[in-house]
C-alpha cells in the first residue's frame, strides 16, 4: 500500500468512523441514562433516512426532507420510550431488552411491509456527491463534509451536558434516579430528552450514510447499529467522547484492514464483534469508561 | 411412586404417539410436526440459559450453526464431500470426518458444548446485557466463518445431499428426550442454583454458589442440546447454509419462550406448537384481505410485524407469559410433594 | 322419482366433469423475503403465460397452485411436501435462488414428482437428479459468455468481483476465470464483497492499483450499483461486465449515470425477441404491466410452456394428461422447444442448452448487444 493509497483511505475512514460516531453516541446515552441498550436504536437511523427518501419523493427540497427525517425519527424515538420502555422501568432488565428487540423487528418489518425489501435509490443532491481532485487523491465532499459536521455536533453534545442545567439532570439521572426524582427534576421529560437527542443524532448519521453509500432498504440499520454499539463499548459506555473515539477506531480499522489485507475483506463485518470480546477480555470498561455499573457522561 | 409410574406411562404415551404419527400420517403433516419437534428441542434448551439462569443470551442461531455443520459433515460421504466442496477442495479433517447418525448427533451436541465452555471464560466476565450483545456478535460471528472457511463449509453454497435420516420417529423421540431431560434438571439441585443466580446474583454469591461455573454449565447444556437440534435439522432438510442461520432463529425462539413463560418448560413446549403452528395459519395475514368490502391488498411480511406487536404486548402486559416459570404439573406435584416429603420419599 | 332423476343428474354432471379433468401445476417462489423481487417478476411472467395458454389438448383445464416460501429453505421443503399431499399437483414449477431449489429437489426426487427450476443456475440444482429440470442456462455457461465477450473485444487484463455471501456469484467466478484464462485472458486480482456492504472504497483501491481491462463483477445489482459509483469516482475507468444478477432497474436508479455501459450476461432480451410466440408474450406483457418485459417472467413463462408441451406430449401418446413418468420422461426429452428466451434442448443432465443475450445499459435502460450461442 503505497502513501496516496493509504492517504486516500484514512479520508474514507474518517468519513465511516464518524457516522459509527454519530450512531453510537446516542447508544451511550441511552446506556448511560436507563443501563438499556436500544435494539432499535440501528432502526431508528433507518427511519431517518427513510424518511428523508419519502419527503422529498412527495416533493421537498433536500434540505426540507432533512428537516423531516431528523424530526420524524426524534418522535419515533421519544415514542418508542413512552409506549415500550416507560412501563417498564421498574422491571428486570431482561423484559426491557426483550422489548427494545421486540421494537427493532417491528420497526424493519413496519417498513418491509409497507415499502418493500427492494433497496431504493437515495435522493443525495449533487452539491454532496461532487468529487474534488487533488493531485491523485479523490475527495468527496462528504468525506468534509461528515467528519466536520461530527465533530461539530459532538461539541455540541458536550457543550448540553457540561454547561446546561439539563445536561447536569442528563448527568444526575446516569448516577440515581430516584433521588433525581425525590429533587422535584421531572425524571421522566429528561429521559425523553436523552431519546430525541439520541435519535436526532442516528437520523443525521443514518442520512450521511444513505448520501454516502446512495441505497437504503428496510434492513439498513441492523449491522450499522450492532457495529456503532460494539464501537460505543469500546471506546466505553457511558461516555459520549469513548463513543467517538470507538467510532473513529472501528472505521479506520475496517477500511484500512481492508486495504491492506484484501482477503479479510468477508470477514469485515465480523472485526467490530472481534473488538467487542477482547475489549470484555482485557478491559471490561472499555476505552474511556470507568466503571460498568455506574456509566457516566 | 404414583408419580414415577404416571411419567412412565406418559412416557409410553408419547412414544407410542409418536410411533403411530410416524407410520400414518401424511408427508406435509409430518413436516410441521417435525418442524415442531426440532423447533421444541432448541427453545426447550434456550429456556435453559435465558429462562431458568436468566442470563439473557441470543446465541442459539450461533450452536444451531456449528451443530448442522458438524453433524452434516459426518454424515456425508466422502465421495459426495469431494464432489460437493466446488471452490476449493475440502481440507483433510473433513475427509476424514465419518460416523453413524447417532454419533454424528452426538459429536454435534459436544461440539457445541465445548465452544460453549470457550465462550463463556468472555462473556459471563460480565453481567446482563452485555451477554446479550456478545452472544449476538458470536452468531454473526459463526455465519461469517461459515462464509469464509470454504474448505470446511464448502462457503456461502452450503453443503447439500446430507443422509436424511431424521425422521418424526428420530425427531420426535430426542425432544421428548430434552423435555424430560430439562424437567429433571429444574427439579434437581443444579436447576435450583440456577433459578437462584436468576433470582438474586448476589444473594447466591453470598449463599456459597460458584456462579460462574452454574451460569456455564447451564449454557454447555443448552449449547449441547442447541448442537444435536441443528444436527437433526441438516439431516431432516438435507441442505443448510449460512444464510438459515440468522438472528431471526433466535428470535423465534425467544418468542416461544417469551410466550411459554421464562423458566417454564411445559409452556415452552405448549408455545412451539402455537407459534410454530401459528406462523402456518397466520399466513393469511400476508395475503389480501376483505374487510367490509374494501381490498387490503397483500402486505408480505405482516405476519412478522404482527409477531413483533404480539412480543412487546406481552412484555407490557403478560411478562409471566402462559405458565410463568411454573410447569402444568406443579400444582399436582406441590400436593405430592408434601406427601413426600413428610414421608422422607425421594423423587 | 324425482329424487332418482336428481341423482340422475348428478350423475352426468360428475362424469362430464371428469370428463374434462384438472391438472395442478404446484409452484413455489419467494414472494416475500429478501430475495422477493426475482419471484415477484417470475410470477408476473407466470400469470400471462398461464392467461394465455391453461387448456390442454384433450380439453383438461391446467391449475396453478402458487405458495410463497418467504425465502427459506425450511418453508421451501414443507412448500413441496404441502404441494404433493394436500394439493396432489402433478409438476412442480420453482425456485429462483439456487439453494432453495436444492431443498425442494429432493423432496420432488422421492415422490417422483417432476419439477422444473426456471431460474436456478447452479450446476448441482439437477445433479443426480431423475426428476428434476431446469429451463435456464447453468453458471459455467454464463461465466464462459462473460469470458468470450470480454476477449472477443481485446480486453485480456480482468480484476474478478466475487461476492463471497452468494454461492451464485462465487460459482459464477470460478466459471469465468477457467473460461478467460483458459482463452488467453489474465486474471491480475480477485476482489472480494459481502452482499449487504455498502462501502467499497478499500476494494476499489484495489481495482484501480491493478488498472484491468475489465472488471468481471459477478455478484448482484444492489452491491453492482454502489460499486461501480464509488469506482467512478475514485477515476476508474475500465468497464463492467456482470451476469444476470445486475439486470435490474435498481442497477440504473441507483448507479444514475455511473452504470451507463455497464454490461452483463441475461437469459432474455426482448428487443431480440424474434420468434411469434416471444412476440405475443412481450405484447401482452406491455399490454398489462406496461413495462419492459423481464427475464425472470420470461423464464417462468417458458417453464410453464415446457410442461403443457410435455402434458401434450403424453396426451398424444396416449398417456393421462396428469401420467408423472410420461411427464417427467418428456421434460427431460425436450428437444428444440421454441420457447420465448429461445430454443431449448434438454441435455442429459437435465440442464437446458441455450443461448445467452449481452446487455449494455445505455441512455438509463438495458440496451440488447448480441446473442451468444452455447
Amino acid at each position: 500500500m503505497d502513501f496516496t493509497t493509504f492517504l486516500q483511505q484514512m479520508i474514507n475512514g474518517f468519513s465511516l468512523g464518524s457516522m459509527y460516531a454519530l450512531i453510537a453516541i446516542g447508544y451511550t446515552m441511552v446506556y448511560g441514562v436507563l443501563r438499556l441498550i436500544n435494539f432499535a436504536h440501528g432502526d431508528i437511523m433507518m427511519v431517518g433516512a427513510f424518511l428523508v427518501y419519502l419527503a422529498h419523493a412527495a416533493g421537498l427540497s433536500f434540505p426540507a426532507a432533512v428537516l423531516v427525517g431528523v424530526l420524524g425519527a426524534i418522535l419515533v424515538g421519544v415514542l418508542t420510550d413512552k409506549v415500550a420502555y416507560k412501563p417498564l422501568r421498574e422491571a428486570p432488565k431482561i423484559s426491557l431488552l426483550i422489548t427494545a428487540i421486540g421494537i427493532s423487528f417491528f420497526l424493519e418489518n413496519l417498513f418491509n411491509v409497507l415499502f418493500g425489501g427492494v433497496p431504493r435509490a437515495f435522493p443525495a443532491p449533487d452539491y454532496l456527491t461532487q468529487v474534488i481532485h487533488i493531485g491523485k487523491l479523490y475527495l468527496p465532499t462528504t468525506a468534509l463534509v461528515i467528519p466536520v459536521v461530527t465533530l461539530l455536533i459532538l461539541a455540541g453534545v458536550l457543550w448540553v451536558l457540561y454547561r446546561t442545567k439539563y445536561g447536569m439532570a442528563i448527568r444526575a439521572l446516569a448516577f440515581d434516579i430516584p433521588t433525581v426524582k425525590l429533587m422535584g427534576i421531572n425524571a421522566d421529560g429528561i429521559i425523553s430528552l436523552v431519546f430525541a437527542l439520541g435519535s436526532a443524532l442516528a437520523a443525521v448519521g443514518g442520512i450521511f450514510y444513505a448520501i454516502s453509500y446512495p441505497s437504503i432498504d428496510p434492513l439498513m440499520g441492523i449491522i450499522v447499529g450492532l457495529k456503532a454499539f460494539a464501537a460505543a463499548v469500546l471506546g466505553g459506555i457511558g461516555s459520549v467522547t469513548g463513543a467517538v473515539l470507538g467510532g473513529f477506531i472501528l472505521g479506520f480499522t475496517e477500511i484500512l484492514v481492508v486495504a491492506a489485507f484484501p482477503d479479510l475483506g468477508g470477514y469485515k463485518d465480523a472485526f467490530a464483534f472481534f473488538f467487542l470480546i477482547l475489549v470484555l477480555l482485557f478491559r471490561p470498561t472499555g476505552i474511556m469508561g470507568e466503571d460498568l455499573e455506574r456509566g457516566r457522561f | 411412586m404414583q408419580k414415577l409410574i404416571t411419567n412412565i406411562l406418559l412416557l409410553i404415551l408419547s412414544v407410542y404417539l409418536i410411533y403411530w404419527a410416524h407410520s400414518h400420517l401424511d408427508n406435509y403433516t409430518l413436516s410441521i410436526l417435525n418442524n415442531i419437534g426440532i423447533f421444541a428441542i432448541l427453545a426447550l434448551s434456550y429456556n435453559l440459559i435465558n429462562g431458568v439462569t436468566g442470563q439473557f443470551s441470543l446465541e442459539p442461531n450461533g450452536f444451531v450453526a456449528i451443530g448442522a455443520y458438524t453433524a452434516a459433515l459426518f454424515l456425508i460421504p466422502s465421495e459426495t464431500k469431494m464432489d460437493m466442496f466446488a471452490l476449493v477442495d475440502p481440507a483433510p479433517v473433513v475427509m476424514q470426518m465419518h460416523a453413524g447418525f447417532l454419533p454424528a448427533l452426538l459429536i454435534a451436541g459436544v461440539t457445541a458444548s465445548v465452544i460453549a465452555l470457550l465462550l463463556s471464560f468472555p462473556v459471563f466476565r460480565v453481567r446482563g446485557d452485555y451477554l446479550a450483545i456478545v452472544t449476538l456478535g458470536f452468531g454473526f460471528i459463526i455465519r461469517i466463518f461459515a462464509m469464509n472457511k470454504p474448505a470446511y463449509t464448502n462457503g456461502a453454497m452450503g453443503l447439500n445431499d446430507i443422509p436424511g435420516n431424521a425422521n418424526f420417529l428420530w425427531i420426535g423421540l430426542i425432544a421428548v428426550i430434552t423435555f424430560v431431560t430439562m424437567l429433571h434438571i429444574i427439579s434437581s439441585r443444579f436447576g435450583r442454583a440456577m433459578k437462584a443466580v436468576r433470582d438474586d446474583e448476589d444473594a447466591a454469591i453470598a449463599m456459597g454458589v460458584n456462579t460462574f461455573w452454574i451460569k456455564t454449565v447451564a449454557f454447555m447444556t443448552s449449547a449441547f442440546f442447541e448442537g444435536v437440534g441443528g444436527g437433526l435439522l441438516a439431516s431432516f432438510l438435507t441442505t443448510i447454509s449460512p444464510d438459515q442461520f440468522t438472528f431471526l432463529l433466535t428470535f423465534q425462539l425467544l418468542i416461544i419462550i417469551v410466550l411459554g413463560g421464562l423458566g417454564s418448560m411445559s409452556g415452552t413446549l405448549l408455545a412451539t406448537i402455537l407459534v410454530m403452528g401459528g406462523m402456518e395459519w397466520l399466513r393469511f395475514l400476508d395475503d389480501d384481505m376483505e374487510i367490509f368490502g374494501y381490498h387490503t391488498g397483500a402486505h408480505p411480511g405482516m405476519r412478522m410485524v404482527v409477531f413483533a406487536i404480539l412480543l412487546v404486548i406481552m412484555m407490557l402486559f403478560a411478562r409471566k407469559g402462559l405458565f410463568g416459570d411454573k410447569e402444568i404439573s406443579d400444582t399436582v406435584r406441590k400436593r405430592i410433594g408434601r406427601r413426600q416429603q413428610t414421608a422422607g420419599g425421594d423423587a | 322419482m324425482k329424487k332418482i332423476v336428481s341423482i340422475a343428474a348428478a350423475a352426468a354432471l360428475m362424469s362430464s366433469m371428469a370428463f374434462a379433468k384438472e391438472v395442478k401445476i404446484g409452484v413455489v417462489l419467494p414472494l416475500t423475503g429478501p430475495i422477493a423481487a426475482f419471484g415477484q417478476t417470475s410470477k408476473g411472467g407466470l400469470d400471462i403465460a398461464y392467461a394465455q395458454n391453461n387448456k390442454l389438448k384433450n380439453g383438461d383445464t391446467v391449475k396453478l397452485v402458487v405458495l410463497d416460501d418467504r425465502g427459506d429453505k425450511v418453508e421451501a421443503a414443507t412448500a413441496v411436501k404441502r404441494l404433493l399431499d394436500k394439493d396432489k399437483v402433478t409438476v412442480i414449477l420453482g425456485e429462483v435462488a439456487s439453494s432453495n431449489s436444492m431443498a425442494m429437489a429432493p423432496v420432488a426426487e422421492k415422490a417422483k414428482t417432476p419439477m422444473i427450476t426456471h431460474a436456478s443456475t447452479n450446476p448441482r440444482v439437477t445433479r443426480g437428479k431423475k426428476y428434476v429440470t431446469r429451463a435456464c442456462f447453468i453458471d459455467p455457461f454464463q461465466g464462459a459468455v462473460m469470458a468470450k465477450y470480454a476477449l472477443d473485444n481485446g480486453m485480456k487484463n480482468a480484476v474478478v468481483v466475487t461476492d463471497a455471501k452468494q454461492d451464485y456469484s462465487v460459482g459464477l467466478s470460478k466459471a469465468f476465470k477457467k473460461a478467460y484464462t483458459g482463452a488467453g485472458g489474465k486474471v491480475a486480482k480477485t476482489v472480494l464483497i459481502n452482499s449487504g456492504d455498502k462501502d467499497f472504497n478499500a476494494q476499489v483501491a484495489t481495482i484501480k492499483a491493478a488498472n484491468p481491462d475489465i472488471i468481471a463483477f459477478t455478484g448482484y445489482y444492489p452491491e453492482a450499483a454502489l460499486l461501480v459509483k464509488q469506482a467512478r469516482a475514485m477515476g476508474v475507468k475500465a468497464p463492467f461486465i456482470g451476469a444476470d444478477g445486475v439486470g435490474f432497474p435498481e442497477l440504473v436508479k441507483i448507479g444514475g449515470k455511473d452504470a451507463e455501459g455497464f454490461m452483463y450476461t441475461d437469459h432474455f432480451n426482448e428487443a431480440a425477441a424474434s420468434s411469434a410466440e416471444a412476440k405475443a408474450y412481450v405484447d401482452a406483457f406491455h399490454k398489462k404491466y406496461n413495462k419492459p418485459a423481464d427475464s425472470m417472467g420470461a423464464l417462468a413463462a417458458d417453464a410453464y410452456g415446457m410442461i403443457l408441451s410435455a402434458m401434450n406430449a403424453c396426451i398424444d401418446a396416449g398417456k393421462a394428461s396428469d401420467d408423472k413418468e410420461c411427464i417427467n420422461a418428456n421434460l427431460r426429452g425436450t428437444k428444440g422447444y421454441k420457447g420465448i428466451t429461445g430454443v431449448i434442448t434438454i441435455n442429459e443432465n437435465g440442464d437446458a442448452v441455450k443461448s445467452a443475450v449481452v446487455n449494455e445499459v445505455k441512455d438509463g435502460k438495458f440496451a440488447y448487444k448480441t446473442t451468444v450461442n452455447p
